[in-house]
């Protein structure tokens, strides 16, 4: 009975930290465009983001096209941002990415790595992107943070555990 | 027959040497092309009916979108290029050229577009959404093509904007140039105004009203449509209902359709899914027809699907066939 109660206790130890862990996966994500490009002109809400992501609106107010460009299906940060964004995950959102390809509109443009985020959001005109707030750098500068519960702020939180 | 596939094969190997624009290239306006399409083939064994198998169509996307707020959309559809029935075996005698599309767009606002040219009527989800790799069966509730118009030529306002915690959407739009040509079976329209609203979230609602003329019977209509799509669980619930308005207040015609997409992984069918639906069309001067359907159709990929439908009902309808469909369809 003992060693048994043992054996337990000595289980549920073990599975603390993957609980853990599966809390520690959520990131804050930094949702950024150009550090070049001029924020205020932008007039971007997180409203607007959903729009954005779901390519219904197409334009900045300057007239300038919108380039948003996402991780690939499967990546973490991708996920965290699908769901607080646009209130589903990649995989359920094929029927409407196929209705729109049949109208004309392509999905946002898809990389494998936060580093292609950040050359492509430096590098092209009107894009916009995201990635883990711990991987910012001065080629971009940050909008909206979006925290692991899926509130945005627009000020920067306390990053923690970032490695680098 | 040669020379359209010829013409196909030409304007798709063109278009597919054309890439999207990366930051370090230097764009042209040929980097903004893009090219695509659908197509599908299908058997019927149609009740009392000799079967038939048929390429129903090959259509091409074509989409340009330069660094500029104009853009541009074209469709253009082989229909039934190739046909086979005991009688006549293979042959292409129904196989015709249809633009089904072509209009460009003008970006004025954020919230504000222009279209100019010919586009889908935008009435009817079913209708916007029509391709055979969108839907689960192989035949189209006759309420989404007996009662109103499919294209218009002319021109139209659309947007999007936040609402909510979801994408409201508007499209105001007006016929500008009838339809210079008409297939034998089609309904003919003219005067064709009107505009939808749309709200998009975790269900998508539309609104649509409508005010148009059909030929054939020398009769204006005003109508109203009401569409939805929603998810119960894993289960997928669209429908849509019509009821056009006779301006000399006889009977103008009304239609409906309830349809359900049920996924058959539980009993271990991975990406297929049980199809169900219930439709009425009451046509005025006209017998009413109402059909069931019930098949199963297969997500082959996300742009493929395998489709399998028993239809029933009354009234002859030739585009709502009673009794085995089978077909695929896909994205290319």
């Amino acid at each position: 009975m003992h060693k048994r109660f043992l054996f337990l206790i000595v289980a549920i130890a073990m599975m603390l930290p993957t609980f853990a862990l599966a809390k520690e996966n959520q990131t804050i994500i930094a949702v950024v465009i150009s550090s070049q490009q001029n924020a205020s002109e932008l007039n971007l809400s997180t409203k607007n983001l959903n729009l954005i992501y779901w390519r219904k609106q197409l334009f900045w107010p300057q007239g300038v096209q919108i380039k948003p460009v996402n991780l690939s299906a499967k990546n973490a940060v991708r996920i965290q941002f699908s769901e607080a964004i646009l209130g589903s995950s990649p995989e359920t959102q094929i029927d409407y990415w196929n209705g729109q390809y049949f109208n004309g509109i392509l999905p946002p443009y898809s990389v494998n790595s936060e580093e292609a985020v950040l050359r492509y959001v430096s590098n092209t005109k009107g894009a916009i992107g995201y990635i883990n707030a711990c991987n910012l750098d001065e080629r971009v500068q940050s909008l909206f943070w979006i925290m692991p519960s899926g509130e945005t702020l627009k000020s920067k939180p306390t990053l923690q555990n970032c490695t680098k | 027959m040669k020379k359209f596939i010829i013409i196909f094969t030409s304007l798709a190997s063109l278009f597919s040497l054309c890439k999207p624009a990366f930051a370090d290239d230097t764009p042209s306006w040929l980097d903004g092309f893009n090219v695509g399409g659908y197509s599908s083939a299908g058997l019927t064994l149609e009740r009392d009916q000799e079967a038939q198998a048929a390429l129903n169509e090959v259509s091409l996307l074509v989409t340009w979108n330069g660094d500029s707020r104009l853009s541009f959309f074209g469709e253009l559809e082989l229909e039934n290029p190739l046909s086979w029935n005991d009688e006549r075996q293979f042959h292409d005698q129904e196989s015709r050229f249809d633009l089904e599309r072509l209009y460009l767009d003008y970006n004025i606002t954020e919230k504000v577009n222009f279209r100019g040219g010919r586009f889908l009527t935008p009435n009817s989800r079913w209708n916007l959404l029509h391709a055979p790799p969108l839907v689960w069966t192989s035949t189209r509730p006759l309420a989404t093509s007996r009662l109103f118009p499919e294209g218009t030529n002319g021109v139209m306002v659309f947007g999007a904007t936040p609402f909510m915690d979801g994408a409201f959407e508007y499209k105001i739009f007006a016929e500008l140039l009838e339809d210079q040509e008409q297939d034998s079976d089609e309904l003919a329209f003219e005067h064709v105004k009107g505009a939808r609203f749309s709200y998009k979230n975790q269900s998508d609602i539309g609104i649509s009203i409508l005010s148009f003329r059909e030929k054939g019977v020398d009769n204006s209509y005003r109508m109203l449509g009401l569409d939805f799509i929603t998810h119960i669980k894993q289960v997928e619930v669209s429908g849509e209902f019509f009821q056009r308005f006779d301006t000399r207040n006889k009977d103008g015609g009304s239609g409906a359709y309830l349809q359900s997409a049920v996924p058959l992984k539980p009993l271990g069918f991975n990406n297929w899914y049980w199809i169900t639906r219930l439709e009425t069309l009451q046509r005025p001067d006209e017998a009413s027809a109402e059909r069931w359907l019930v098949g199963a159709t297969w997500r082959v990929k996300p742009t493929q699907l395998l489709k399998f439908e028993f239809t029933g009902g009354s009234g002859d309808q030739p585009e709502s066939p009673r009794g085995f469909l089978t077909s695929f369809a896909l994205f290319f």
